[in-house]
């Protein structure tokens, strides 16, 4: 009773009340994000959006025929049209801007986290990473305008020209503003801290933008070309970059290894395109590439079919070296390089010609053999000595993209960029194809930015053509 | 609360020996038609003795020898007459109507007629005729303007309502009210509720405040009576359950692809036949030579979970358990149909739903005391709910002017086996296995044993022993694990408790002051915790979940009731304060179980998965109410509350809200005895809405580390911390008539303005974020509500009462933010996209169509043979254009006969089942003949532009080619049905309409002659009913999808079939 007395009284004085302390504040929450928890958390992002095989993710290695598609074939039959670029900007990208605002304007969450200019320098490097990959898949996409929060929620769509020269400006910015003699940045998971490597990567990624304008502007190509490989490029497979998951950590495994083995989905094995080319060579990657079955071999699955059919036991699923639960996922390495230099050489990048491409060609083979742990001088110098292989100055540019094609599997989306580039390797568009033009050569943009940012999204469209499939050519492919 | 118990039971002791040299009179109370005036006053003149009339009209009272009594009903003239045993009374009319006292905002009882907004009763009897076990579902048609939400039949679950279409741009349930506390529908023991009032209009729920924004759901339970009696109320149920609705499977064709392929051969030939079996091959590279001998025989695809397979004739063949070491190892059995083996894996559920009441009272207090209990088995196997509610109430006078009162509910349910709904990758939905991914001719008794002698998992779903001679590699399942391995093993459990009650204190100042005070807690916790079995598909694993939420309001009222001549005065101040905390604790595993099957945190192979929820919010609130009567004919009422609130801005955390309303009872001002009632009202009213708690700030979420390096995210929505508070502008009209005292209608009209809302509306994600918080927009909902109540026929021996309802509401999008045209509500597969566009209807359908040539109207076919498609084509609206629905009662003599119907027009709902039914081959409907007559089913064979298809099978779409000419292209049957339907949103997106008997009750009550001669009841009925009893109509019967019992609103993604309760009733008074 007199409790109830109480309460009573003491409800009725509460009523001028409108002070609350600190009770909207949850103890479970983030106030502030640290610089260096944002860095680890946008280089995690390469394992879902940018290489992994989420949905997305995984149409390159369709497109490009290192994988077939077993019980639910569809996407390797070209029926995915409009996809998502929600992960990369909300995601890595937001985050790498913040590290930047956060370092601009001195916030105490990037203090401790290395000298500032090398935190930005980073960020700056990862962001054109992402834009690249962005903008090689869309083409025109929001940039100068983009990740301005309440800022700008319409921002433009800025052409891939003027992408690609934002990004050159960006990459050689960073790599000057590194300074490798202060504070390192904390909280890179894949070069710790090394800045050396930083510069390489950003080189490795300019020389590769370069060699992406061989059609559309060589000669802005050639000069960043040569820039970049002056500037200091991969030039040993010690030295290739690679995102690394953790044996035993779940949080942190392959996605490969969580789509096989924890999630037991068996919808993908190594296509019969690549085994069909590889094996008659005595190729030693076979086996690395492809799991190999009871029967002793390696047997792909026939590419493009709209026949559902189950893959375990009867086509070989990706190898172990792919994924196992610790298998990393290759960005750019050593081959890979050579393999550039090998086109840049052919095209005329460089002086040097046919002889130095080929020279090129040969050690990229070699390079990609050592890296997969395979390299047997008897095997390969029989394997170059292949006239399916072996360089011609006539037919040479087909065999280096092809050579790296093989060399490339599972870093499938930059096959897929040489392939729209070049036409090489040959690729025939899937049988059971759903739509008749064949391999698409871009993504269509997200199915809702027509709602999201109208007027922006409808010129991007008229630009690249007046529609928003998968057939519009982006300008490098002009 | 011990003390009040304590003081309870004292007082009881007291009274006992009150009473002496009394008499007991009886008698019978009627109005001039004969009918039983329940719930009138009788009251001894001169002391404090009284009753009520009970619901046979009869009263008992013990009074002084020749006393007089006064007998009072409101709306009716006092009577003052000698008391007489056996006496009977009828009362005369004060006005031209019966006066209806409901029970409105702040649990205060009004007249209806002074009221001037709409607001819809429903008597405990008229909802619990089925001995429904959730609020939601008995008030289905029942009150107009309310559309049920959620699958109540086939599980454990509650369902929700939407009262007058959507406030704002996301779906927010009502709030529910049990005597006054704010709580959940599942505090509520549904025996015990005396009644249920509707608020639906925003000046109804006024002094809720934002949360009674979308309507309030006040839920009355019974009370004792105040007067010196003792009863034992029983009410017994048994009732067991079947599926009633599954989608209609074809039963011809068995489990495969090959109706995916052009021909035979398309595996390499001697792989498949003719009919479409798959082969054995034998292949001694591959197999072990005692396999030789199965060269050539027919097999299945048994990796396949679709049933695009041969067609079933009796042939022999190689089941999946065939190829399972072990006694039937080799064996071929025939290929049969099963058309009921979906069937047969659920079983009959059953429901014991009792509950004991015991009431007692006296002239200054009043007790009841409830306990219910229910025992059910759902029809899915392993799925189990024990439950237990306590309910009681108790009233006590102290002294002349004092009152403390308490009502106290307690729930607590044990639950196994929940299951689980919605698209799943885990395979833990049975439902989605049988209606999406299956073969159609499996045998589910063959299945029952879901583990070889061994101890080994087995599954229909096998790899392909053309290529594997191992079992271990062969047998594993390849997407499916066996349905009955997945309910008896990976379960997960509940453990609920739920205390809701108050302590209440009514000081009566005099004869107009009043003060009440009330405490008010609901709380609840919940264990919940998940299995996932070792050796099945998945990781094995575990994970628990602990919460517990507690809500407090402390309230105070002071009232204020007077009559001045004419003028009648009655109005209130009060203020509440309201805390709410709410904690959470998740557990799973990672990287499996550290043992097999031991389920627990500790069996986490790696690092366990940790998180935490909280949430904490303050509101204090200030209101008052004033209305104002003149001549018990005008009436007007204003109220106005202010809000503060911990979760807004603290430089803006403040939002007042006023309303006002009147009633005019024009009636009063004529005479006739056609129309004994009419009255207009009309009410204007704003409410304001804050926020969750903690939802100001800029999200940052945790990353998982990366060894010992912590990593963290932006959250996806951006939130500027500047928020205000939203409001809804409210006016409604409505009209009440009464016809011969007995058919009364009530319309009503309203247009709701949901201004300034606090919406988390998307955004481009190349502004970083995916979303952004914002006050912005103007959504506009408005419709009509009639409802028709008569007593049709009143004979003495056959009484005849319904009660009609129609509702139709639009919901508009006016405006949104400045330059935001849309706001995305969902995404399905395909580019299907819930939107609420402006200048459109809140909810639209956007999606796929195949491209047609404008020219020609045809479809435009691509040399695939597959239709061209275009995105972003309208489709429809999610909201039904209208609702309503029937509740009839018969009485004849002693039997009584009740049902209701509901219905619903209109509204779309994206459909998983009948996306995947089709596109795995499973439904009817994906059998049939192409247009050369030729079974579409069998292979198409090769295609070339200029002779066609060298195949007969195959369908061919008409239409065009780009260049104009007739499409001449066959593409096999999966392609067409999985393949080319997912271009078009028409065949994912259905049609929600239906008409529903949803429940019907046939009683009996025994005779009270019968049940004097045995001395053991006052009264007993039994009944027969049928809960959920028959889907009448619905475009999506032959899909097997009840859209009155979706799963959420506009989608279903792998629903549990529906089930229908039948069982028995008893009831007994004693």
């Amino acid at each position: 009773m007199k409790k109830i007395l109480i309460l009573f009284a003491s409800v009725s004085l509460l009523y001028s009340c409108d002070k609350f302390g600190d009770t909207n504040v949850s103890p479970t929450l983030l106030t502030v994000a640290s610089t260096k928890a944002l860095l680890t958390n946008s280089q995690q992002a390469m394992s879902s959006i940018s290489l992994g095989n989420n949905a997305s993710s995984r149409l390159g290695a369709l497109y490009v025929q290192h994988l077939s598609e077993g019980p639910y074939p569809g996407p390797s039959l070209y029926n995915d049209r409009n996809l998502s670029f929600l992960a990369f900007y909300t995601g890595p990208l937001y985050d790498l801007q913040t590290i930047i605002n956060y370092n601009n304007t001195d916030n105490p969450a990037s203090i401790g986290n290395g000298h500032k200019d090398n935190q930005i320098a980073v960020a700056r490097i990862l962001k054109a990473h992402y834009y690249l990959l962005l903008t090689d898949r869309w083409g025109d996409i929001p940039y100068s305008e983009a990740l301005k929060a309440n800022e700008n929620y319409r921002p433009k769509y800025d052409k891939q020209q003027d992408i690609y020269t934002g990004l050159f400006k960006e990459l050689t910015e960073a790599v000057a503003q590194i300074k490798e003699s202060e504070a390192t940045v904390v909280g890179d998971v894949m070069f710790n801290g090394n800045l050396a490597a930083w510069k390489r990567f950003a080189n490795t990624l300019r020389m590769t933008m370069a060699l992406r304008l061989s059609k559309a502007d060589p000669t802005k190509g050639k000069s960043e070309y040569a820039a970049a490989l002056a500037a200091g490029v991969i030039t040993s497979n010690s030295q290739n970059i690679e995102y690394k998951f953790v044996n035993g950590d779940f949080g942190n495994s392959n996605p490969w290894y969580n789509n096989y083995t924890v999630s037991n989905r068996n919808d993908y094995a190594i296509s019969s395109v690549l085994t069909d080319y590889m094996a008659p060579k005595a190729d030693p990657r076979v086996p690395i590439y492809g799991e190999v079955l009871a029967s002793g071999s390696v047997k792909g699955l026939p590419y493009g079919r709209n026949a559902a059919v189950n893959i375990p036991s009867a086509f070989s699923r990706i190898g172990s070296y792919f994924r196992s639960q610790g298998s990393a996922i290759p960005l750019f390495n050593y081959s890979q390089v050579l393999f550039m230099q090998a086109e840049a050489a052919k095209l005329g990048y460089v002086a040097g010609g046919d002889a130095d491409a080929e020279a090129k060609y040969k050690d990229a083979i070699k390079a990609s053999w050592q890296q997969y742990g395979v390299f047997d001088q008897a095997k390969y110098d029989a394997y170059i000595a292949n006239p399916a292989v072996a360089y011609s100055s006539v037919d040479g540019h087909k065999k280096i993209m092809t050579e790296k094609w093989v060399h490339m599997y599972l870093n499938s989306w930059e096959s897929w960029n040489d392939w729209r580039r070049t036409g090489f390797p040959v690729l025939t568009a899937a049988v059971d194809a759903i739509d008749a033009r064949g391999i698409p050569l871009r993504l269509g943009y997200p199915a809702n930015e027509v709602s999201l940012n109208k007027e922006n999204y409808e010129a991007a469209v008229t630009a690249m053509g007046g529609k928003d499939d998968n057939y519009g050519k982006m300008w490098w492919l002009k | 609360m011990r003390k009040l118990v304590l003081i309870t039971t004292i007082m009881l002791a007291c009274w006992a020996s009150a009473y002496a040299q009394k008499v007991t009179v009886s008698g019978k109370v009627l109005d001039s038609l004969g009918v039983p005036l329940v719930g009138a006053s009788v009251r001894e003149k001169g002391t404090n003795a009284g009753t009520s009339v009970g619901t046979d009209g009869i009263f008992n009272l013990t009074v002084k020898q020749g006393a007089t009594l006064i007998i009072s009903s409101a709306g009716y003239q006092e009577v003052v007459t000698p008391a007489l045993d056996g006496m009977k009374v009828t009362m005369v009319a004060m006005s031209s109507n019966l006066e209806e006292v409901v029970v409105t905002a702040l649990g205060v009882k009004r007249e209806k007629r002074a009221l001037g907004f709409s607001l819809q009763e429903v008597k405990g009897e008229n909802l619990t005729i089925a001995k429904s076990v959730d609020v939601s579902s008995s008030l289905a048609g029942k009150v107009a303007g309310v559309q049920l939400v959620g699958s109540p039949s086939s599980t454990f679950d509650n369902a929700n309502i939407i009262i007058r279409g959507v406030q704002g741009l996301n779906v927010n349930n009502p709030l529910f009210v049990v005597d006054g506390t704010p709580t959940d529908q599942s505090a509520v023991l549904m025996d015990n509720v005396e009644n249920i009032s509707v608020l639906k209009g925003q000046a109804a729920a006024a002094l809720y405040g934002s949360r009674g924004q979308n309507g309030v759901v006040m839920i009355t339970t019974r009370k004792g009576q105040r007067k010196k009696m003792t009863s034992v109320e029983l009410n017994l149920g048994f009732s067991m359950e079947n599926v009633a609705i599954i989608p209609a499977y074809q039963d011809q064709y068995a489990g495969g692809y090959s109706s995916a392929y052009t021909s035979k051969n398309s595996l390499g030939a001697g792989y498949l036949d003719d009919q479409g079996y798959y082969i054995f091959n034998y292949d001694p590279s591959v197999h072990p030579a005692s396999w030789a001998t199965f060269q050539g025989q027919r097999m299945l695809e048994y990796g396949a979970d679709e049933s695009w397979g041969p067609k079933i004739g009796g042939e022999m063949y190689r089941p999946y358990y065939s190829w399972y070491p072990g006694a039937e190892f080799g064996v071929l059995s025939p290929m049969t149909a099963q058309p009921d083996n979906v069937k047969d894996f659920f079983r009959t559920g059953t429901n014991l739903n009792n509950s004991v009441a015991f009431n007692a009272g006296g002239q200054d207090f009043s007790f009841r005391m409830v306990y219910g209990n229910q025992n059910r088995e759902l029809t899915i196997p392993n799925a189990k709910r024990q439950q237990h509610q306590l309910n009681i109430n108790g009233v006590y006078d102290i002294g002349n002017f004092v009152t403390i009162s308490t009502d106290v509910a307690y729930t607590t349910h044990d639950t196994k086996g929940k299951p689980l709904e919605g698209y799943r990758l885990d395979g833990l939905n049975v439902t989605q296995n049988f209606s999406q991914w299956f073969q159609r001719q499996l045998d589910m008794k063959k299945m029952q044993e879901y583990r070889q002698p061994d101890g080994s998992l087995n599954s229909w779903n096998i790899g392909d022993p053309n290529f594997s001679s191992d079992p271990a590699v062969y047998g594993r399942p390849q997407y499916w694990d066996n349905p009955y391995f997945v309910v008896a093993e990976n379960f997960g459990t509940q453990k609920h408790n739920r205390l809701v009650g108050n302590v209440g204190l009514n000081i009566k100042l005099n004869s107009h002051w009043n003060l009440q005070s009330y405490a008010r807690m609901n709380s609840y916790s919940n264990e919940n915790d998940q299995r996932v079995a070792t050796g099945g598909l998945n990781q094995d694993g575990y994970s628990i979940n602990q919460n517990q939420y507690k809500e407090m309001n402390y309230e105070s009222n002071l009232m204020y009731k007077n009559k001045f001549g004419d003028f009648s005065v009655d109005g209130m101040v009060g203020g509440n304060h309201r805390t709410t905390n709410f904690s959470q604790l998740n557990m799973a595993t990672d990287g499996g179980l550290s043992s097999a099957n031991y389920f627990d945190i500790a069996a986490s192979v790696a690092r366990p998965l940790v998180s935490r929820g909280y949430q904490k919010s303050e509101v204090n609130s200030l209101y008052a109410k004033a209305s104002f009567g003149w001549k018990n004919m005008l009436f007007v009422e204003g109220t106005v509350r202010n809000d503060w609130s911990s979760n807004l801005p603290e430089s803006n955390n403040n939002y007042l809200y006023p309303s006002v309303s009147t009633s005019f009872i024009f009636t009063e001002l004529l005479t006739s005895s056609v129309l004994t009632f009419g009255k207009l009202r009309a009410s204007y009213a704003s409410v304001g809405s804050d926020i969750p708690p903690h939802s100001l700030d800029l999200l940052i979420n945790n990353g998982s580390f990366y060894g010992t390096n912590p990593s963290a995210t932006i959250g996806n929505s951006f939130r500027g911390g500047n928020i205000k508070p939203s409001l809804t502008n409210a006016i409604e009209l409505g009209l009440e008539l009464k016809f011969w005292r007995r058919i009364g209608l009530d319309v009503a009209v309203y247009k709701n303005n949901n201004i300034n809302q606090i919406l988390n509306v998307d955004v481009t994600p190349a502004s970083g974020f995916s979303s952004a918080q914002i006050n912005a927009g103007d959504i506009v909902n408005k419709g009509i509500e009639i409802s028709l109540t008569g007593a049709v026929i009143q004979k003495k021996n056959f009484q005849w009462d319904v009660m009609l309802n129609f509702a139709k509401n639009t919901n508009e999008i006016n405006e949104l933010a400045e330059g935001l045209t849309s706001v995305l509500y969902a995404t399905r597969r395909y580019d299907i996209r819930l939107e609420h566009r402006v200048g459109e209807e809140w909810g639209t359908f956007y999606g796929r169509k195949w491209r047609t040539d404008p020219t020609t109207g045809k479809t435009i076919i691509n040399a695939s043979g597959q239709p061209e498609y275009d995105i972003n084509q309208k489709i429809g609206t999610v909201l039904p254009e209208w609702t309503g629905g029937v509740f009839n009662t018969f009485k004849y003599k002693a039997f009584d006969l009740s049902f209701s119907i509901d219905w619903q027009k209109g509204g779309m709902f994206y459909s998983e089942t009948r996306n995947f039914s089709t596109g795995t081959g499973l439904a009817a409907e994906t059998v049939g003949l192409n247009d050369k007559g030729h079974d579409w089913r069998d292979y198409p064979g090769s295609y070339s532009a200029a002779t066609g298809n060298t195949g007969m099978g195959g369908i061919r779409i008409p239409g065009q080619f780009a260049d104009g000419k007739e499409n001449n292209r066959y593409i096999s049957a999966r392609a067409f049905w999985y393949t080319a339907r997912q271009r078009d949103a028409t065949y994912q997106l259905l049609d929600a309409s239906y008409v529903k008997l949803r429940e019907i009750r046939f009683g009996y009550s025994i005779p009270s002659s019968f049940l004097q001669k045995t001395k053991i009841a006052k009264a007993a009925n039994i009944g027969v009913m049928v809960q959920n009893a028959w889907l009448i109509w619905a475009t999506t019967k032959d899909y097997g999808i009840d859209p009155s019992e979706l799963e959420s609103l506009g989608y279903e993604g792998g629903q549990l079939s529906a089930t229908r309760q039948i069982g028995a009733n008893l009831r007994i008074t004693f």
